[in-house]
């Protein structure tokens, strides 16, 4: 049981790392982004591969799972500066779907849809970090580092400039600042926290396959952002939580194996149309710093990076 | 005179329609410039052409003697050159307050790296644009609007929203596009006190106006456009009794007597 918690815990904490990168991109920069699941391929390959076939350590391998991401994704995110908003989300999901697709047969490298097995844990000098406890602490840890991270990005000057892209990028334009730069860096950013997110994932789970990383990875990726709240610091996380914790509670009610997997299906969906029906603004839509009960207001000192959504009346 | 924006034989075609004819003129700093003309006269289309939002079909722009001509909007604005727009474009989610900040665009902390690690340095440097900003906005009269997000305001907050926003910019040359249309009287009066200081602080104005009440009192040049081509200039009395003016508003037959 403690170990089941412990894995629960885990898995929190690597999609918070995934769910705070895709919100970046897609509640502060305004881009829909359905190709979360690609570069956490990237980050899981990169790390699967290394691990496998060199000896690298865990630091210098880390970098480079986050680096190719942030690389790969300044390249496609610069790609699509000429489109239309409304294709960007077109083009991530094929993204998507073209690393899938090379993933299962450049088998040289990848082993095609075999996957790669016995991917060791972590080695951090002399300690040992595979599974339970430790494993926890380190992905906590840097579960907490990527909050840290796009706290710092979206309360900064650079953080406004982004919210004031996505809000209109013309008028964003005639104050003398390019939207193309800014989609670009925030979109390089937020993909680069999904390389560490696949980097943590195949060390944990130690077997990755393609099937683990496409579309519907970044679907539940984008589901746990729009759930919470997209654009709310703490949204993405309480998605996180939500969407982790719900399905995991299933389990206990007893439902035989054949049916169990199709109800989790049908209960996400269930779910998904009942909070965005409720709060079409998220969970944490216009709960963010400022606007929480009185007993909350110790979470964040001044007001707000305000939600994406409608219009919002807030008194003078 | 000093001339910041000269502007040579632009011209824009949208397919057939040639919304921009060959257009010639110039404008200063040290003055308050108009554009006038009846509606599809081209006037937003020759602001656009020139600030870049759309590409002007030949002709050259330049602005302190360096061509711009279809450089992107936004490089247009780092030379010293901002817009507002005929619809204003606030930026919603922001306060009004952040919005007349987005106006400045030296904003130490919009660096990925300064953001991250020059923290103190960035607050530091975020007071005072704070505080430039503030002024704009007490200038505008908008300061008890300023904690509001600017998708809460009304259609003519937002207009004062987009002043605010360029008075608190660095720019040498203000275009703006109808920044009374929709404004109470009473608020317009404070706007065209605003507008007729810039001059002497060493800010150029250019400004499209329908209201020839305001245009009058307003500018101390006039460029009169009609189906994209330039009928006239001169100074707001010349104008005023130009027969071609007065023939593109009301019409041939009318003689300039009425006027």
């Amino acid at each position: 049981m403690m170990s089941f918690l412990v894995h629960i815990l885990v898995l929190c904490s690597i999609y918070i790392i995934l769910a705070v990168g895709c919100n970046l991109i897609l509640g502060y920069g305004g881009m829909i982004q359905m190709g979360h699941g690609a570069f956490f391929a990237v980050g899981a390959y990169a790390a699967a591969i290394l691990s496998t076939r060199t000896s690298i350590p865990w630091i210098p391998e880390v970098l480079i799972s986050m680096g190719l991401a942030l690389v790969v994704g300044l390249i496609l995110a610069w790609s699509m500066v000429p489109l239309d908003p409304d294709f960007f989300s077109l083009v991530t999901f094929g993204f998507t779907i073209v690393v899938v697709t090379v993933l299962m047969n450049w088998t040289s490298l990848t082993s095609g849809a075999a996957g790669i097995p016995g991917i060791p844990g972590i080695h951090l000098g002399a300690l040992d970090i595979t599974q339970g406890g430790g494993f926890l602490l380190l992905a906590a840890i840097l579960a907490s580092a990527s909050m840290w991270f796009v706290y710092l990005l979206v309360r900064s000057s650079f953080g406004r400039a982004l919210r004031a892209m996505r809000d209109d990028d013309i008028g964003f334009e005639a104050t003398g600042r390019s939207a193309a730069r800014a989609k670009v860096y925030a979109y390089g950013l937020g993909v680069m926290l999904a390389g560490l997110g696949g980097n943590l994932y195949a060390h944990y789970i130690s077997y990755i396959d393609p099937n683990t990383v496409g579309v519907d990875l970044s679907f539940l990726v984008l589901t746990m952002v729009v759930v919470g709240g997209v654009g709310t610091f703490t949204g993405p996380i309480v998605g996180t939580l939500l969407l982790v914790v719900f399905p995991e509670m299933l389990r206990f009610i007893g439902l035989p194996a054949s049916v169990g997997g199709l109800i989790r299906q049908a209960l996400y969906g269930f779910l998904l149309v009942v909070i965005l029906y409720f709060r079409p603004a998220g969970l944490m839509g216009g709960l963010d710093w400022g606007k929480r009960p009185r007993w909350l207001r110790f979470l964040g000192p001044r007001p707000p990076a305000n939600p994406v959504g409608p219009d919002q009346e807030v008194a003078p | 005179m000093s001339t910041l924006l000269a502007v040579e034989h632009l011209s824009k075609n949208f397919r057939g329609l040639r919304a921009l004819n060959d257009v010639t003129l110039e404008i200063a700093a040290d003055r308050v410039t108009a554009v006038i003309g009846p509606n599809g006269a081209g006037k937003s289309t020759f602001f656009n052409a020139a600030t870049g939002n759309i590409k002007a079909s030949s002709g050259k722009v330049f602005f302190r003697s360096r061509d711009i001509t279809n450089r992107p909007p936004h490089v247009v604005a780092q030379q010293g050159l901002t817009r507002s727009f005929q619809v204003p474009r606030v930026f919603s989610t922001l306060t009004v307050l952040e919005n007349a900040m987005m106006g400045s665009r030296h904003v130490f902390g919009e660096q990925i790296l300064q953001a991250l690690v020059r923290r103190r340095k960035m607050w530091q440097a975020d007071k005072r644009l704070r505080d430039r900003a503030l002024e704009s906005l007490r200038q505008v009269g908008l300061e008890s609007a300023a904690d509001r997000n600017a998708g809460s305001l009304g259609y003519a907050e937002r207009k004062m929203v987009e002043i605010a926003r360029a008075l608190t910019s660095e720019a040498d040359l203000l275009l703006l596009d109808e920044p009374f249309s929709g404004i109470h009287d009473d608020v317009a009066s404070r706007i065209i006190e605003i507008i007729r200081e810039l001059p002497s602080s060493g800010r150029g104005v250019c400004l499209i106006e329908h209201n020839m009440r305001i245009v009058m009192s307003i500018a101390d040049y006039i460029y009169v456009l009609d189906h994209g081509e330039l009928i006239a200039q001169g100074d707001p009395a010349c104008i005023r009794h130009d027969t071609r003016v007065i023939e593109a508003y009301l019409g041939k037959g009318q003689s300039n007597e009425c006027a």
